[in-house]
């Protein structure tokens, strides 16, 4: 088999990396389903929940440690 | 920063974070494929090694701008917490391989016989840092 002119060639894996790029944005983007109507407020609220619960378990243990010291 | 990053988003950065993290990792994976063609481990009829080096080299720029971006948006929206402290020094390392080995493939030639220990290291940090956060996202939904 004769291989095919450099810029062909270079083209060609090229356009495998392309067709990778969109093959795993639709696999990805199925796994993940609809976002589009994502409550921002909501997931706001979920973040805020998360800090906080960050912010009490570092207490806790600081708490731990100066009982324990 | 924050707000920056939901913005762009349209509020959903896990999501986003996920994808382009997921694009980076796959083009990793073929850039593995390609290296080997490009040092002549494996010789297939259809593509020389100068070829497959050259698109090595054009997809390796992609996964650093899509690092850099990820990196840049998990750092300014999530910052650093204790739950993440794998993803977070992996992706730390991970930047800095990465850093290093664009310094010896621009400036510092002699040192081209650490590339492919360099690159195998970008891979393997590449690859758990995804794991450890787009992976994990992905396979139980939990950022």
């Amino acid at each position: 088999m004769r291989r095919p002119p450099a810029a062909v060639q270079m083209l060609g894996s090229l356009l495998v990396a392309l067709a990778i790029v969109l093959v795993v944005v639709a696999v990805v983007s199925a796994r993940l389903g609809p976002g589009g109507g994502v409550d921002r407020e909501d997931r706001a609220k979920e973040r805020q929940q998360q800090r906080e619960d960050v912010l009490k378990e570092r207490e806790k243990r600081l708490k731990d440690l100066r009982d324990d010291g | 920063m924050e707000q920056l990053v939901e913005d762009i988003a349209r509020g959903n950065v896990t999501e986003v974070k996920a994808v382009l993290a997921s694009i980076a990792a796959a083009l990793a994976v073929y850039q593995l494929i390609l290296i080997v063609v490009g040092y002549g481990k494996v010789r297939p009829p259809f593509l020389s090694a100068g070829a497959a080096a050259w698109t090595h080299r054009a997809s390796g720029d992609a996964i650093v701008v899509l690092v850099v971006a990820v990196g840049l948006g998990c750092l300014g929206y999530f910052g650093l917490d204790d739950d993440g402290a794998v993803h977070a020094i992996t992706g730390a390392a991970l930047v800095v391989v990465l850093a290093a080995k664009i310094a010896v493939l621009r400036w510092f030639h002699g040192l081209g016989r650490f590339l492919p220990v360099l690159g195998t290291l970008v891979f393997l940090l590449l690859a758990v840092t995804w794991l450890t956060s787009a992976g994990h996202f992905l396979a139980t939904g939990e950022s």
